[in-house]
């Protein structure tokens, strides 16, 4: 039973990247929605209104406390049940967006609450409504701060792309699931699609490390 | 011009602004001096209501602002509102409070574009006008951090100046600053004081407080003790806390 097999590769490599395409979309469109989401649960996070706090409270927290491959399930395979029948990459986008818009919202609060109140005062003192304080001074300073930590969501949610292969979504696992069953190749066909993701999994690591040292180092982002 | 009357305020237990009243009028130059914890920049943020008081009223050339009293009850003003009212008003912090994303000039066209709907073009000539104003005409694109604290204050009077406001409100603009960098900033100050610009500076500049202002206001504990022309207050203080105080200051 070799890990490498040649064979194998130049067979199926070809089909496994065009898994890969699906995985990588998949990746992209989920952090790009998620980044946008999260910007108003971060802000209804920390209304005073309870109307708006306590069903997001309830929504984050969902989230958090429940493992994220039955709420994919529960998307694909539960919610016909309730009549809400959805084809798998639209559940799987579904799913993984709800799953980590809250947690990148957590993000931006955590951002937001380390901007210094003194930001508040002098745009305060300038005329400047809580909204365009927000828009133009807060916001901005707190995207810069936690960029390293989105970029370590990016390199997450990519992997969990993988998760959706239970809802026979035809990303890399999933791909590499029917090949490595159809022809009994398990080994070497898991090995590559191992290889695969950290081939992409690494560089952007390391990119993550070198944003975590920009920022920190004091050469702000601007 | 301004007009604080028989402001209160207290943090929880502690009652920190014991019924002040204020009046300051137009191009004077008013200094509030005395201990920590005397209220004094609890006072100066109630005028541009950073801090709301529990009892009082504010008003701003006759007219009343921020806030309403009906019935024994205060009735907030709109949000819009007491931010345009705001408008009127320049202040200028202790720790500077620049915001760091923004070069100087955007820090100074920041609000005059962005509140008053200024046109780009004409706010960044304004602002390139302040900043020679404030000597600092070389660093319209450099970066907060890369500046000295008194490069930081001076850009942060350019940037209140930029809104044309009708008074200046000093929160000890230079208790933050090494010593040899306050000069620099209360020569800006003082200019802007022959300008004929109104302010109210809460300091501990005792030499500055004595050339520049017309009125010197010591508070303590919440109340204000004494106020009085400089020269009075400094050479020929009458109440014994003043005494004390000044004391305590010219001994440093």
């Amino acid at each position: 039973m070799q890990l490498i097999d040649l064979e194998v590769t130049r067979q199926y490599l070809g089909v496994l990247l065009q898994g890969l395409r699906l995985t990588v979309l998949l990746a992209i469109i989920v952090l790009l929605l998620s980044l946008a989401l999260a910007i108003p649960v971060a802000v209804a996070r920390m209304s005073r209104n309870p109307l708006v706090r306590i069903p997001i409270d309830a929504y984050v927290e969902l989230m958090r406390t429940t493992p994220l491959i039955l709420q994919l399930i529960y998307i694909y395979y539960v919610l016909p049940g309730f009549g809400i029948k959805l084809d798998p990459l639209t559940a799987g986008i579904i799913g993984l967006t709800l799953h980590y818009t809250a947690y990148i919202g957590e993000v931006y609060r955590s951002g937001i609450d380390a901007i210094p109140r003194g930001q508040h005062h002098a745009a305060a003192a300038l005329g400047m409504t809580s909204l365009l304080a927000f828009r133009r001074i807060i916001l901005p300073q707190a995207l810069r701060i936690v960029t390293p930590a989105l970029g370590n969501y990016f390199i997450t949610i990519f992997k969990d792309t993988a998760l959706t292969s239970v809802m026979t979504v035809q990303e890399l696992m999933f791909t590499g699931e029917i090949i490595s069953a159809r022809t009994y190749q398990y080994f070497p066909i898991y090995t590559l699609i191992l290889l695969i993701y950290f081939a992409i999994g690494y560089p952007s690591a390391q990119f993550v490390r070198y944003l975590e040292r920009a920022t920190s180092r004091g050469e702000k982002l601007r | 011009m301004i007009e604080a009357i028989d402001i209160h305020k207290s943090f929880g237990p502690l009652e920190v602004l014991r019924g002040i009243s204020l009046k300051v009028d137009p191009s004077e130059v008013v200094c509030l001096i005395g201990p920590s914890g005397s209220g004094k920049s609890t006072l100066l943020r109630c005028l541009n209501l950073l801090e709301q008081p529990d009892k009082g009223t504010i008003k701003l050339n006759g007219e009343q602002v921020y806030f309403d009293w009906i019935e024994g009850r205060k009735v907030p003003h709109g949000a819009k509102r007491i931010a345009r009212v705001r408008t009127r008003l320049g202040m200028v912090f202790q720790e500077f409070n620049l915001f760091p994303h923004l070069t100087v000039l955007k820090n100074i066209i920041e609000a005059p574009v962005h509140v008053l709907g200024m046109e780009r073009a004409a706010a960044i000539e304004k602002a390139m006008t302040l900043l020679a104003r404030v000597g600092l005409a070389d660093k319209a694109n450099a970066y907060p951090d890369q500046l000295s604290g008194g490069q930081r204050q001076r850009t942060a009077i350019a940037r209140a100046l930029a809104m044309d406001p009708i008074a200046m409100l000093f929160d000890e603009p230079t208790s933050a600053l090494d010593p040899e960098l306050v000069h620099e900033v209360l020569e800006v100050m003082r200019q802007l004081s022959a300008d004929g610009m109104t302010m109210i500076i809460v300091t501990h500049e005792m030499n500055f407080a004595r050339q520049v202002a017309r009125r010197v206001i010591f508070m303590d504990e919440g109340r204000i003790v004494e106020e009085d022309t400089p020269e009075r207050v400094f050479e020929h203080p009458r109440e014994a806390r003043t005494r004390s105080f000044i004391k305590t200051i010219v001994n440093r």
